[in-house]
């Protein structure tokens, strides 16, 4: 876990047998991202209401987190947190959960790899460093040391 | 005795507020005065499961009609947020059984849900429910708790008293009527399916006679057990009349949605198989059970003489047997007295052809034991 990443809250819905949830707890560790696995949306939304971070990512099947006509993306909402819906051709057909996702800012889309693209931009806007998967041993060196630099510095300016 | 809110600022008791979640209108007779009793309402689960963690309420009642069928789910994630809150559940009479298990079932070691509650009550009752199940500390030091405490227990026992058959536990012939018309009305909506079995034990009188009441008895409460045992949880099984039985099979919501489907298919079926296939084991384990063969004559029990019970049953083969009438609504009846009529009219024809069967009605093949 690097120190940039701790302010940063992930919370995927689902179960952990649900295709879906493997792939992006899979892309979540790739990115070095800690997440949290709610097996369904009340606890969630447990998890939300003592979350102490500001920015919060859920990520789910738009079937789950629409429960109880959408009032979990009002509640995420209401947080100012982000919420990442998948939804399946199915789900296009029934439009009225995702228009209600909408409406609360959340993102919709029935394309998986889109959600990497969201990870990558979150991560990029946050840390305004690389976003790359994790890398070689030789890249995490790199990045370590570049960290501790700017850190001498820092701290031989707090010292003048 | 019941304190009221004032009364119990007043004596230091517990002043946190209730929160309730739910349609409240269908669980309370005096809604309107819910406002004045120190009450947070949320009709929205997750709202309430948000709530219930920035807040430190007393307790929370869960009006179970209108919740989402993860109801085990809510209740847990209600349970991590406000551990020191009593959940109460707010139960229709047809949604008792699976209060029951609920109260019964348990999440890391910790009850789902503390208590339940049939609706329709006066709000008054959460109250006096609340603060009877408050920890042991508070009792000891505020008295009137502790009234309260003997007071719900005494309530308790009427209910039990009210509702349950004395001899077997059972329920009571009122209780399955009035249970039958609420979960009529309530599967209505659902287009689903109620399907009631009326048994009695064959040549129960003459066992009776025979045999003694202590022993006839004692059968009774076999039968009870074994019928408890064959049937589901949440199906409702009562004893209304001497050794007259019923069962309500009824479809389930809390069960997931592949079940439900399933459910939907049967009850949309020209029979309702699960009420068929748990009525034929019943009758089969009870050809089998052999009860009360380890009893003996009366006029034996003074001469000590030990002869086992072997000579009831069809045919003088020594077992006892029962004979049913199996009816579903909406298909044989729209009215709980339609549907008892209809069940106890195919009961009389299955002892008719001979007992030890139960008939379903309306189907051309009656004996339930011809249909696959």
């Amino acid at each position: 876990m690097r120190d940039y990443d701790l302010q940063l809250q992930v919370i995927v819905v689902g179960s952990s047998a649900d295709t879906f949830v493997g792939h992006v707890a899979n892309m979540l560790s790739d990115y070095e991202v800690d997440f949290t696995l709610c097996g369904n949306v009340y606890s969630a939304v447990g998890k939300l209401a003592k979350n102490k971070s500001e920015d919060v990512l859920i990520i789910g099947r738009i079937e789950h987190l629409s429960k109880d006509q959408g009032r979990f993306f009002h509640i995420a909402c209401q947080y100012g947190y982000t919420c990442f819906c998948l939804t399946d051709d199915g789900g296009l057909r029934n439009r009225k959960p995702i228009l209600a996702a909408m409406q609360k800012g959340a993102l919709v889309t029935s394309d998986v790899a889109e959600l990497e693209g969201l990870i990558k931009k979150i991560l990029k806007d946050r840390r305004a460093c690389p976003t790359e998967k994790r890398e070689t041993n030789e890249t995490q060196t790199l990045i370590k040391d570049e960290f501790l630099a700017t850190k001498a510095e820092l701290d031989a300016l707090l010292r003048a | 005795m019941m304190r009221t809110h004032d009364e119990q600022i007043s004596s230091g008791g517990d002043i946190r507020k209730i929160l309730l979640v739910g349609d409240i209108s269908k669980a309370f007779l005096d809604t309107d005065s819910i406002t004045n009793k120190n009450c947070e309402v949320h009709a929205s689960m997750l709202d309430a499961i948000d709530v219930a963690a920035k807040n430190n309420f007393a307790a929370i009642g869960v009006v179970m009609a209108g919740i989402p069928a993860k109801l085990s789910s809510a209740l847990k994630a209600l349970r991590e947020v406000s551990s020191d809150a009593k959940i109460i559940l707010l139960a229709q009479m047809y949604e008792e059984p699976i209060a029951r298990q609920l109260v019964s079932s348990t999440s890391n070691g910790t009850s789902v849900a503390d208590d339940y509650l049939i609706c329709p009550v006066h709000a008054n009752r959460l109250h006096e429910c609340t603060v009877s199940i408050q920890g042991p500390a508070q009792i000891e030091t505020t008295p009137p708790s502790t009234i309260d405490s003997t007071l719900e227990t005494k309530i308790k026992q009427l209910e039990k008293l009210a509702t349950e058959d004395d001899l077997t536990g059972l329920k009571n012939r009122r209780y399955i009527w009035e249970f039958s018309r609420q979960i009529i009305e309530h599967v209505k909506k659902e287009n689903g399916r109620v399907t009631l079995l009326v048994f009695d034990i064959d040549n129960f009188k003459h066992y009776n006679d025979l045999y003694g009441h202590s022993a006839g008895d004692k059968i009774l409460k076999q039968t009870a057990a074994l019928i408890r045992r064959c049937c589901r949880a949440h199906d409702v099984v009562g004893r209304i009349g001497g050794d007259e039985f019923a069962v309500i099979f009824w479809h389930d919501p809390q069960r997931d949605t592949t079940s439900d489907e399933a459910e939907r298919r049967s009850a949309m079926a020209d029979h309702p198989t699960e009420a068929i296939f748990i009525s034929k084991r019943f009758r089969k384990e009870f050809e089998k059970a052999e009860l009360g063969s380890s009893f003996t004559k009366e006029n034996e029990l003074s001469t000590g003489s030990q002869t086992p019970l072997h000579l009831l049953g069809p045919k003088g083969k020594g077992v006892l047997t029962i004979s049913g009438g199996l009816a579903s609504f909406p298909r044989d009846g729209s009215k709980i007295q339609e549907l008892f009529l209809r069940a106890d009219m195919a009961l009389l024809d299955a002892k008719r052809s001979g007992k030890n069967r139960i008939y379903l009605v309306g189907a051309p093949q009656s004996d339930i034991a011809d249909i696959e």
